[in-house]
This record gives structure tokens, C-alpha cells and sequence, in this order.
């Protein structure tokens, strides 16, 4: 309903209308009999009572009357929500509900959905006539369930058989959702309702953020540290972000599936602080581990993880073909290698023979067919790769770039070790490495070499693990995450220090009682004027102060 | 004769009396017994002679018999004063038949009681305030003049009851009976006709003027009543609750009137103004005597 869409021969007809009625209720008013009679002592007093009780004894009064008419006059045209602006032309709105896991929060009875899910329905009623709007809520997925043609009274119904998800939603994908609905819609909006900070890059016209920015505890990754010394043990350490208005207390509980306890540790933790949380040598016997951050307010969603340890069993070596008894030993020297009989099962072989790609195991092979030595030739060593760092082999040369690809050492044009990375992975050691190079593979500095990359074919890393822990709350995109603390994830972990402190404001929230009533329309106002002034006028006529 | 006092209505007055257990000293000679001894008839007591003392009153036998002088007494008889204090104003006027026929009609009765025992009666006509007293009716001859006057009597405007009869009791008159006659209806409500009727020093009779309508009236719907005295309105949705609390407000009016005059030992009559005053004669006088 707009008021400037009126052409003047309705707006004149309008008028006319009203001053008719106007007479007629003039004409058909109250018009008392005068009537004489010895006394009027006794019927004042009679009446006293009853003007002082009665209110609609008020309305004899034509001011009274009037004014009573003009209030019901304004009620009923804001009946058709009246808009004095000159846009004809109604807004297309998308409303974009987030109902994930971070809409559970919430201190006093009422969630943070409640609070959107009231935002979202006064959003919708706060649209004139001409305008649409559809609602899209994510719980976790896009889900469309108020169109553009549905009443707007059957919202809050339909809102209400929403429950919140267990997981975070994607609100991308949600405001993917709501431009998609608006492809080639003209005035369209997207407005999104969320607790969550806004995204600079969101793309939506207008965010109404509910709830409040509290203070939440959460894991934000977890490591297992392999120990260098014995890789088939390690320490699972839990990294734990605060993020809130002032230091508190915060307790971490690992413990196995079956309910031994591996860790149970307490912290003080500083607003925008990070702490490691990291448990005892533990086996890499691959059992499932349940981590649980407690604290009062914080979100479920991050603080309830479960995941499995690498599990690490001895690397089962099959020697194949004339392999060098150097080699042999050196295997067996190491505590992680088993060898065992090649038709037995096992992960690596080691054969003779030149390297073969088409071999489906990863191999370490002994090649012979490499180029003759050069005498006196000076012994380089990759100083950069993974598995010769921070190695130094006697008699050698640290070489960077003039080191090809994935040597690993070379003597003069002869290269003596290669490691080929790739599905699967191969190692290539040259015969000379055992026969011109006696001493080379005695130096411990080429022990380790040697289990560095048996372990590597093995697939063992010796750098952390980032563990993809399983959050004990279903997560169904959980796979597409790399980390626990992903863009979406309920800690505002990209907030600064400085903006923990203080929390930004969305200035376009209504989640205060100034903000709802700036918004209120002139119209509105007027009506609420009228009304208070017509309850004064009637108080002060009870009171007998006016007539 | 006049129109307010007919024939009929002077046989039926003549067989009335007006009875006054004691009346004070200083009046004429009359037929009520006063509380002086002197000259009457009715041997009442001796006393001692004194010097000084009219020696035709000595009972000289007595003296004879005991040789003292004493003196005999008889009963003085002296006449009432009777004041009539008659409301006038524009409510006694108002209706139709008006109030002031009927109030008038008791006056000339009173006067006629009075005349035939030789009472002195003097009517006060009041309404804004205390008008001139018509001349005593003394006499056949007075008290037709009294009835005519009476028929002159017209409205005086709005009825001031409270200070009217205070006015009347500041007059320091001789003390005799007070007959009030009115509506009883002041702007002021109860409270100053109570206060007005306080200071009278006489005997009182109160005869209230009333209608059948006053309890009950007979409005319907949307009236702006006007006083007829001060042109006052009120505007008045009449329904049956609004008819109940104006029922309330006069019958409270009502109690406190009767309330106060039986505290004052004072006779009080309602004198129907649309019904013949003579039929309503014997609620004052009973079995045609009226002591006070």
C-alpha cells in the first residue's frame, strides 16, 4: 500500500468520502432531549459515580468523538501498512536462515535461532505489500522452505519444525542458494541471519547478526608428533584457541574409546591465545581417541572430537635377487624393518635390477647398470631433500643445485641413491655405493639415511601428522574441511586480538530495543501517538480534570 | 371564599385543634396554658403574700382560718405563635399542578387553626432569602386577608432553604411553633437545611412538599436536564441503573431529613402535591389534634 501510487481524483474521492462520513456520524450524533425539572441535586450526584467508571460515557463528547474517530481512522489504514515512499516497484528478498550447530548457543532459554528465526519473521512482516520474500534456511544444506508465494503468516509455523543441525553450516553455499534464487530478479536482496561474523566477501545485501559475541573455547587442531628415536610411538597434541572478553579456565580430557584416561589437563587461557595440550608417547597402534574440551557456554560443535592414531606396524622387507649383505644388514639393523620371506606379505621389496615404474610396490632397488665411477671423483650429497637433511656424510659435498631432481647422492656423473616419489614410491641404490664406497655406508649420517627412506617408501612421515579427527557430532562435510578450524568454524579464529576486545558491531542488527524503534516508521509512530494521546485524554476525563 | 380555601375546606378545618403542652410567658390571653401563674380561671396553688401583691388575690378565709396571708394562683392561659415559614420559590411553581397550591392550602390551614384558638400565626414567605412576613391573621376578618395574600404569593426565584431559616432563627422571635413548608430542595444539598433548621428555637413541624415523580422519575433515553431554579444542565443517559442511583440519592436525601427531625422531637408530614390537601390532613393532625 503506498499512499504516493494514488492518483488525485482517488485521493480527492478518499477525501470525500471521509467528510461524508463525517456528516453522517455529525447527523447521527447524540443529541440529548432537554427536559426541565425542579432539581438536577439528586442526578448529578447519580451520575458522578458513573462518569467516573464508565468509559465509554467519554464518548459523548464530540472532541472526544473526533478524536476517537481519528484513531480508529489511522488503525485501520495501518492495517495495509501504509509506505510513504515512492519506489512502486516491490524488493525480491532472500532470506538466508543459519540453523548449524552455532545457532545452539544461547544463556537464557532462548537460542541464537530462536533469536534469528524471530529476526527472520520480522524481516518478512516488515515488507510492504508489493515486496516477496523467501526464506532459505541451512541445517547444515540449503533448504528452501518459505517461497516467494507462501504467506507470510505461515512463516513462523513453518520455522518452527526447524532444529538446528549438529554441525556448522555452510553459509556459503547458503548464499549461493539465495543469488541463485534471484537469478534474474530485478530489486533482489539477500539478507542473511547468522551469529557468526560477517565475511567481507559473503556477498550479501544486508546481515542481521543475533546473539551475542561470547566467550568460546575451541580445538582448533590436533598433531601427532612421531618421536624421532622411535617412530612407532608419538604425542597427540591438542591446540586449543580461546576467544572471549577475559582470562579463564579451561580443562582438556583424552582419553581411549574404552574410557582409559591419556590426558587431563587444566589452563588459564588469555583471550586470543593459542595453548598445546599434548599427552604421553603413545603407540601408533591406530585406536580411536575421544578428546573433550569442557566449558560452560562454549559451542558443542568444537570441543567433542574423536580420531583415530596412525597406526604403525614394523616395515615387513622382502629381499629379492643378489642384494647386497651391506644392505641386509643395514635393514635388519633397523628396530622398525622386519625381513621376511618374499613370498610372505610385506611392503617393500628390494630387488636388483634398474628402476621399474610398472611395479605396483614400493621398492628400493639395487641398480648395477650405473655409469663406471670416475677416480678421485668428489662426492655430492643433496643438502635440501627431506630425507638428507641435516646429514653429513665424511668426504662429502653439500650440493643444492646442481643436484638433479631426487638424487640423493652422486659421485662424480655416477648417482649412488635416488628416491622417486610418486604412487608407489621407488628408491634406487647404485651398486658402486656398495662396492667403491665401502666406508660410505658404515657412517652413521647413511644409517640413517637408509631408514629415512625405507620409512618413506613405508609411507611414514617423520614430520607432525595432522590428524582429520572425526567430531563426535555427525558432520557430513566434515571431508571436504582440511583442518578443524575451518573458515566456517564457530571460533572466530581470523578475529585479532585487538577485535576480541572489542566486538564489531553490525549496524544493521536490531538485536537492541533502540535499533527497533529507529526503525519505526513515522506512520507507525503516529499511530502510537494518537492512541497514547486518546488513553491521556480518557485518563484525565476519569480524573475529572478535562470535561 | 378563595380558590385555595373553600367552604368545604373551612368546615373541615373547623374540628382541628392545635395543642401546646406548655407555651412560654408574654403572650395574649388564649386557650393554651402558659408556664405563668396569674389570673386565669383554674385555681392552681397558694403562695405567701409579699408586699406588693395585688390584695384582690388574698385568700382572706385562709387568712381567717390561720392568720397568715396567702395568695391564690390560678393557670394562666396565652396564646401559640405560630410561624409558617412557606417556600416560595421558582421549584414550588414549577410543575402542575404546582407544589405551592398544596403548600399554600396547608398554610391557610394552619391559619385557620390558629384563628379559631386565637393563636397569633404569621407566614414567612422565603426563597433566595427571607422575605416580609404577611400580616397576623386576627379574626375573621384577618385571616380572609391572610388568604388573599396567600393567592398573591408568586415566585421569588431560587430556593436558598439553609439560609432562609437561619435568617428566621436569628430573629430572636418569641418562642412558639415553627412550621416549615417546602421541597425541602437546596442547591447546597441536605446538609444546609439541617444546618438552617438547627437554629430554630421552636417547637418544629416540617411538611415537605413532594410528588410521586420525585422518587421515580419518568425519563427515558438521552435527556439534558435544566434546573428550573439555576438554568443548571446535566446531561443524563437515563437507563434503569442511572434510575436506581437517582432512587439512592433521594432516598438518602430523605434519611437524613426524617433522621434529623426525629432526633428533634419534630412532627413531619409529605404533603402530596398532586392529591387534596384535605385527605392528607389527618397524617398531620391526628384524630384532629396536633400536639407539639
Amino acid at each position: 500500500m503506498t499512499f504516493t501510487g494514488i492518483p488525485f481524483w482517488g485521493v480527492a474521492s478518499l477525501i470525500g468520502a471521509v467528510a461524508a462520513l463525517l456528516g453522517v456520524l455529525h447527523l447521527l450524533r447524540v443529541r440529548p432531549r432537554p427536559v426541565r425539572v425542579v432539581t438536577t441535586l439528586f442526578w448529578a450526584q447519580a451520575i458522578e459515580r458513573t462518569h467516573a467508571r464508565s468509559l465509554l460515557d467519554r464518548f459523548r463528547h464530540p472532541l472526544t468523538f473526533a478524536l476517537l474517530l481519528a484513531v480508529c481512522g489511522l488503525v485501520i489504514a495501518s492495517l495495509g501498512k501504509p509506505e510513504l515512499t515512492a519506489s512502486g516497484r516491490g524488493i525480491c528478498e532472500v532470506i538466508v536462515l543459519d540453523a548449524g550447530v552455532n545457532m545452539t548457543a544461547g544463556g537464557d532459554g532462548n537460542t541464537d535461532y530462536d533469536r534469528a528465526r524471530v529476526a527472520a519473521v520480522a524481516a518478512v512482516e516488515s515488507l510492504s505489500g508489493a515486496d516477496r520474500a523467501a526464506v532459505v534456511v541451512l541445517d547444515p544444506l540449503p533448504r528452501l522452505v518459505h517461497g516467494f508465494d507462501q504467506s507470510p503468516a505461515l512463516l513462523a509455523r513453518e520455522l518452527e519444525t526447524v532444529q538446528p543441525a549438529r554441525v556448522p553450516a555452510s553459509l556459503d553455499l547458503g548464499c549461493a542458494a539465495a543469488r541463485s534464487l534471484l537469478n534474474g530478479v530485478e530489486n533482489g536482496r539477500v539478507t542473511l541471519i547468522s551469529n557468526l561474523p560477517r565475511q567481507s566477501d559473503d556477498g550479501v545485501d544486508r546481515f542481521i547478526r543475533v546473539g551475542e559475541s561470547r566467550a568460546n573455547a575451541a580445538i582448533v587442531s590436533v598433531l601427532f608428533l612421531p618421536e624421532p628415536e622411535d617412530p612407532l610411538q608419538g604425542r597427540l597434541v591438542t591446540r586449543v584457541a580461546y576467544h572471549g572478553p577475559a582470562p579463564r579456565r579451561v580443562d582438556l580430557r583424552v582419553t581411549r574409546a574404552g574410557g582409559a584416561v591419556l590426558l587431563n589437563e587444566s589452563a588459564d587461557m588469555t583471550p586470543g591465545s593459542t595453548r598445546d595440550f599434548a599427552t604421553g608417547l603413545l603407540a601408533c597402534d591406530g585406536d580411536e581417541v575421544v578428546i573433550a574440551l569442557s566449558g560452560d557456554g562454549d559451542a558443542r560443535g568444537d570441543n567433542n572430537l574423536s580420531l583415530r592414531l596412525p597406526s604403525r606396524n614394523r616395515i615387513r622387507v622382502a629381499l629379492s635377487g643378489d642384494v647386497p649383505a651391506a644392505l641386509r644388514t643395514g635393514l635388519e639393523s633397523d628396530p622398525a624393518v622386519a625381513v621376511v620371506d618374499p613370498a610372505d606379505p610385506h611392503d617393500i621389496d628390494v630387488r636388483t635390477g634398474p628402476s621399474d615404474a610398472t611395479i605396483e610396490r614400493p621398492t628400493l632397488f639395487v641398480d648395477a647398470s650405473s655409469a663406471a665411477a670416475v677416480a678421485d671423483a668428489p662426492l655430492f650429497y643433496a643438502a635440501n631433500h627431506p630425507l638428507t637433511r641435516n646429514l653429513s656424510f665424511e668426504g662429502g659435498q653439500p650440493a643444492d643445485a646442481g643436484a638433479r631432481e631426487g638424487a640423493l647422492m652422486e659421485l662424480g656423473e655416477v648417482t649412488l641413491a635416488t628416491y622417486v616419489p610418486g604412487a608407489p614410491a621407488r628408491a634406487v641404490f647404485s651398486t658402486r655405493l656398495w662396492s667403491n664406497e665401502p666406508g660410505l655406508y658404515r657412517q652413521p649420517a647413511f644409517a640413517v639415511l637408509l631408514t629415512r627412506v625405507v620409512r618413506q617408501l613405508a609411507g611414514w612421515d617423520a614430520q607432525p601428522i595432522a590428524l582429520s579427527p572425526r567430531r563426535v557430532l555427525e558432520d557430513p562435510l566434515w571431508a571436504d574441511r582440511a583442518m578443524v578450524a575451518g573458515p566456517r568454524n564457530v571460533m572466530p579464529a581470523e578475529r585479532s586480538t585487538a577485535d576480541l576486545a572489542a566486538p564489531a558491531e553490525q549496524a544493521d542488527a536490531p538485536s537492541t530495543l533502540r535499533g527497533s524503534w529507529g526503525r519505526m516508521r513515522g506512520f507507525e509512530l503516529a499511530i502510537l501517538l494518537a492512541v497514547a494521546l486518546f488513553l491521556g485524554e480518557a485518563y484525565l476525563q476519569t480524573r475529572g480534570r478535562i470535561a | 371564599m378563595s380558590q385555595l380555601f373553600t367552604e368545604e375546606f373551612a368546615r373541615a378545618v373547623h374540628r382541628l385543634r392545635l395543642i401546646a403542652r406548655q407555651v412560654p410567658a408574654g403572650g395574649r390571653h388564649a386557650d393554651h396554658r402558659s408556664r405563668a401563674l396569674g389570673t386565669g380561671m383554674e385555681f392552681r396553688d397558694f403562695r405567701s403574700y409579699v408586699p406588693g401583691d395585688d390584695l384582690r388575690r388574698v385568700d382572706w378565709n385562709l387568712y381567717r382560718r390561720s392568720g397568715r396571708v396567702f395568695l391564690r394562683l390560678f393557670q394562666e392561659t396565652e396564646d401559640l405563635p405560630v410561624y409558617v415559614l412557606l417556600d416560595v420559590s421558582d421549584s414550588m411553581f414549577f410543575e402542575t399542578p404546582p407544589r405551592a397550591d398544596a403548600a399554600r392550602q396547608m398554610a391557610a390551614c394552619l391559619a385557620a387553626v390558629a384563628t379559631n384558638q386565637h393563636d397569633r400565626l404569621t407566614v414567612f414567605p422565603f426563597g433566595a432569602d427571607l422575605g416580609q412576613p404577611l400580616p397576623p391573621a386576627r379574626g375573621q376578618e384577618g385571616f380572609r386577608r391572610l388568604l388573599g395574600r396567600l393567592e398573591k404569593l408568586g415566585p421569588t426565584g431560587p430556593t436558598r432553604l439553609g439560609q432562609a431559616l437561619r435568617r428566621f432563627g436569628a430573629m430572636r422571635l418569641r418562642g412558639g411553633l415553627a412550621v416549615v413548608i417546602s421541597d425541602f430542595f437546596d442547591p447546597g444539598g441536605i446538609e444546609p437545611v439541617l444546618e438552617g433548621l438547627r437554629s430554630l428555637q421552636h417547637r418544629l413541624v416540617a411538611v415537605q412538599v413532594v410528588r410521586a415523580s420525585d422518587p421515580m422519575p419518568q425519563l427515558q433515553g438521552e435527556c439534558r436536564l435544566l434546573d428550573c431554579e439555576s438554568g443548571q444542565s446535566v446531561d443524563v443517559t437515563v437507563t434503569p441503573a442511572a434510575v436506581e442511583k437517582y432512587r439512592r440519592a433521594y432516598q438518602a436525601f430523605n434519611d437524613r431529613l426524617l433522621a434529623f427531625l426525629a432526633q428533634r422531637r419534630a412532627a413531619h408530614m409529605q404533603l402530596d402535591a398532586d392529591r387534596p390537601v384535605l385527605e392528607q390532613l389527618n397524617k398531620l393532625f391526628i384524630d384532629g389534634w396536633l400536639v407539639v
